[in-house]
């Protein structure tokens, strides 16, 4: 921990981060990375009273880690101020909600046929909104009342995966979590699902530092004996393999847990990550059925942290027929929670414009990405069906004439 | 082909990593650069200086004036194709202004600052945008104005202030801000032709802070122009540089479109050398390092990067590298350390900070010629 603290040193402030992040880009008055993150952090580590509403306003999309030249971890700096900020009641109730995304699916999933007339039906949508402050604009996603449970996995010999599959595939789009399963089983994989506990990123983006190690402990001491077993962990969400990988592998403080932390970062691959490094050895089923059909991929920002290349393009690519170009354009403006909420809702739309303007130029049959709340954001702004990667592999696989 | 092995790894993406990788790719090598972050061209006017350049005293190995004249050839020609041209050549110079009123002599610059030049300008217009820090435009025009009286010219030079749409909530903007909504709002590019069209019937060129869009490319600068009825010369500001960032993009894309991989945003952590071959590197992502695996390995990470480090001959306390004519690194006893590593950019000989862009330029383009020459290409193990 140390050593990261002292990276605010690194920070010479060229302003690189400035001219990659995509709020500032569109709402000139926010201050940006560099002032919130380096420069005010020098303050907050005084004890100085810094406090701005303005922190609340980063996406954490890490375009800013990136960018820097320095190997200065400026949204790792705001979050420690997001996590210091006080909120007003009604904005601090609606973001507990928003932190424990696993909390309201599970309620939500129980009693889905009636969360989900509710949540869209206009009186009670319209008290949902006004109540808690969400976007009136959102459509919210909807529930299943069969979540993927820890059953779910497939059992065999071979190689061991876990399975994680993040709070929105399991509880909003739990086909797409079997299908990864499948394409796992396919591909030589006994599989078993993680317990239903949120990977803490979420927590993290509203401020919740309690309830992120929360998460953080709950997870290593779910996961921690199958990987020493030998398992690797997969995951299917850029955001929950951004936190296993990125998040706990520095993990504040407290040796044996930070030890802990970094082994499951190293045992976490994305599902595209590891069905590309099989298909580089020759392992990967190859027989698929070919399909004409023309798609726009975007790169999720957590996709593009993981520094791992675009293994769904690669993959994808290898199924006969499918056309699939990527859209190159930085953020789609969603960032989980973060598009949801009213105050954001404006800054969230005009930052995906760019996005949504290529793809409906590109012309697609559907547009492809591997983030759930990306592909909210995305169906919302142009009005196609956007897939998760693995549906269209899983489809690859299963078409027959 | 797999995922993680290619001909060519260039590290870093400062103007000599970009050269040499496009000059790989030119080669026909499967690229891929990885690097932290853009080089430090960006932050500036990003400017060539080439007035009593001789590469083979910088130890810039077999680097002649024919070596010199065909890498500044490429890069002018490579430019010209990404849509960030550049202007000038070896015997070329010119007078450059700056926002700090003064004159810079320069060899090669990107077309937008080569028009500044004051000789053959009878009237020349700078314009300050209200509320944008940073660029003072009467402080500008006074001081390019006694400059050029200095030196005998003729030019005038006058200062205006315009105003362009603005939130309430704000009391400062930076260059960055009006060109990200120049690049978003075709209103906002409007407003901005229709303050400034009226100023400029008088005038021979406009004079405007680095503000035009960091997406545009030369037809788009061109396009202004045509709507203004003027040449414009865009002074890069204090970080960012709105002109140098556009020059990166442009060149990115232009990369990425010759069929190079970009991973951008992680550091390397090493070098693998195995016996006198360097077999690839390790990069620094999230959770687990990735390993790149390359025939050649193209080092332009900068003059402060720790690859390298220990076994190689450093010149002086900077932490220089030696290398031979070949662009090999050396160790203390003269040895090649590999003979597939070579090495480019500000890290290398004698440095001299007015020719850094010169030096990255010319050993940027030798190093990617060289990484793919036959014989580096060993038989895989």
């Amino acid at each position: 921990m140390q050593n990261r603290d002292l990276a605010l040193d690194n920070c010479v402030k060229c302003s690189d981060c400035n001219t990659a992040c995509p709020v500032l880009k569109v709402y000139s008055a926010f201050p940006g990375p560099k002032a919130l993150g380096p420069d005010m952090e020098r303050f907050r580590r005084e004890g100085v009273d810094s406090d701005s509403e303005w922190v609340e306003y980063c996406m954490g999309c890490h375009r800013c880690d990136i960018a820097c030249p320095h190997a200065v971890n400026v949204s790792e700096l705001i979050a420690r101020g997001k996590a210091q900020h006080k909120k007003s009641g009604r904005i601090a109730r609606r973001d507990y909600w928003m932190a424990r995304p696993s909390l309201v699916g599970k309620l939500s999933s129980s009693t889905a046929a009636l969360t989900n007339v509710l949540m869209n039906l206009p009186p009670s949508r319209w008290a949902i909104s006004s109540l808690v402050d969400i976007a009136p604009q959102r459509k919210l996603p909807q529930y299943s009342a069969r979540p993927l449970r820890a059953g779910d996995g497939v059992a065999g010999g071979g190689r061991k995966a876990l399975f994680f599959p993040g709070c929105f595939i399991r509880h909003n789009k739990p086909t797409v979590g079997r299908q990864v399963i499948e394409l796992l089983r396919l591909n030589g994989f006994a599989v078993e699902v993680t317990p239903d506990i949120c990977c803490g990123m979420p927590a993290g983006a509203n401020g919740d530092a309690a309830e992120l190690m929360n998460c953080v402990q709950k997870n290593i001491a779910a996961m921690e004996k199958p990987v020493d077993a030998g398992a690797c962990i997969v995951t299917a969400c850029t955001s929950c393999g951004y936190a296993l990988k990125g998040d706990y592998s520095h993990l504040p403080s407290n040796g044996a847990l930070a030890a802990s932390g970094r082994k499951i970062a190293a045992s976490t691959y994305d599902l595209g990550e590891l069905l590309s490094g099989l298909m580089d050895t020759g392992e990967l089923r190859a027989d698929f059925q070919p399909r004409t059909t023309r798609l726009a991929y975007h790169s999720p920002c957590h996709q593009k942290s993981q520094g791992i290349g675009r293994p769904w393009l690669r993959l994808l690519r290898a199924v006969p027929g499918i056309d699939i170009e990527e859209m190159k354009v930085e953020c789609c403006g969603m960032a989980g929670t973060y598009g949801f909420k009213e105050e954001k809702y404006q800054i969230s739309m005009d930052i995906g414009g760019e996005l949504f303007e290529r793809i409906k130029a590109h012309k697609p049959d559907a547009v492809v990405t591997e983030c759930g709340t990306c592909q909210l954001q995305i169906e919302h702004g142009t009005g196609l069906k956007a897939l998760h990667p693995a549906e269209v592999l899983y489809a690859a696989y299963q078409a027959r004439p | 082909m797999r995922g993680d092995e290619f001909d060519v790894l260039v590290i870093g993406e400062g103007l000599s990593g970009i050269t040499a990788a496009v000059a790989a790719c030119q080669q026909g090598a499967r690229v891929i650069l990885a690097s932290k972050g853009p080089g430090n061209f960006v932050l500036g006017t990003a400017c060539v200086d080439l007035d009593g350049f001789d590469g083979s005293t910088l130890g810039l190995g077999k680097c002649g004036a024919s070596e010199t004249v065909e890498a500044i050839s490429f890069f002018v020609q490579l430019t010209a194709t990404a849509g960030c041209a550049y202007e000038g050549g070896v015997r070329e110079h010119r007078l450059v202004p700056t926002i700090m009123g003064t004159f810079a002599e320069i060899s090669l610059a990107p077309r937008q600052l080569w028009k500044g030049d004051p000789r053959g300008v009878g009237n020349a217009l700078v314009v300050g945008i209200r509320n944008v820090f940073a660029f003072d435009a009467d402080f500008v025009a006074e001081r390019l104005w006694v400059h050029s009286q200095h030196m005998g010219l003729s030019t005038s030079y006058r200062a205006e202030i315009i105003e362009l749409p603005q939130s309430r909530d704000q009391r400062w903007l930076t260059p960055l801000d009006i060109a990200s909504e120049i690049d978003r709002n075709s209103f906002y590019r409007q407003a901005l032709i229709a303050a400034v069209k009226p100023l400029v019937q008088q005038a021979d060129l406009l004079i405007l802070p680095g503000v035009l869009g960091l997406n545009s490319s030369d037809g788009d600068i061109r396009r202004f122009e045509d709507d203004i009825g003027c040449a414009i010369c865009e002074l890069p500001t204090l970080p960012p540089s709105v002109p140098g960032l556009r020059i990166l993009r442009q060149l990115e894309s232009y990369l990425a479109a010759t069929g190079a991989e970009i991973c951008s945003g992680f550091s390397v952590q090493k070098l693998c050398v195995d016996g006198e071959r360097c077999t690839g590197a390790v990069l620094d992502t999230p959770g687990k390092p990735r390993t790149v695996h390359a025939d050649s390995i193209i080092v332009a990470a900068g003059k402060f990067s720790h690859l390298l480090e220990g076994g190689i001959a450093r010149e002086d306390a900077l932490g220089l590298m030696r290398v031979n004519q070949e662009l090999q690194p050396l160790n203390s006893d003269g040895l090649v350390v590999a003979k597939n590593i070579f090495v480019c950019g500000s890290v290398l000989g004698k440095f001299e900070p007015r020719y850094g862009n010169a030096i990255a330029l010319v050993s940027g383009y030798q190093a990617g010629m060289l990484a793919c020459r036959k014989g580096v290409h060993y038989a895989k193990p």
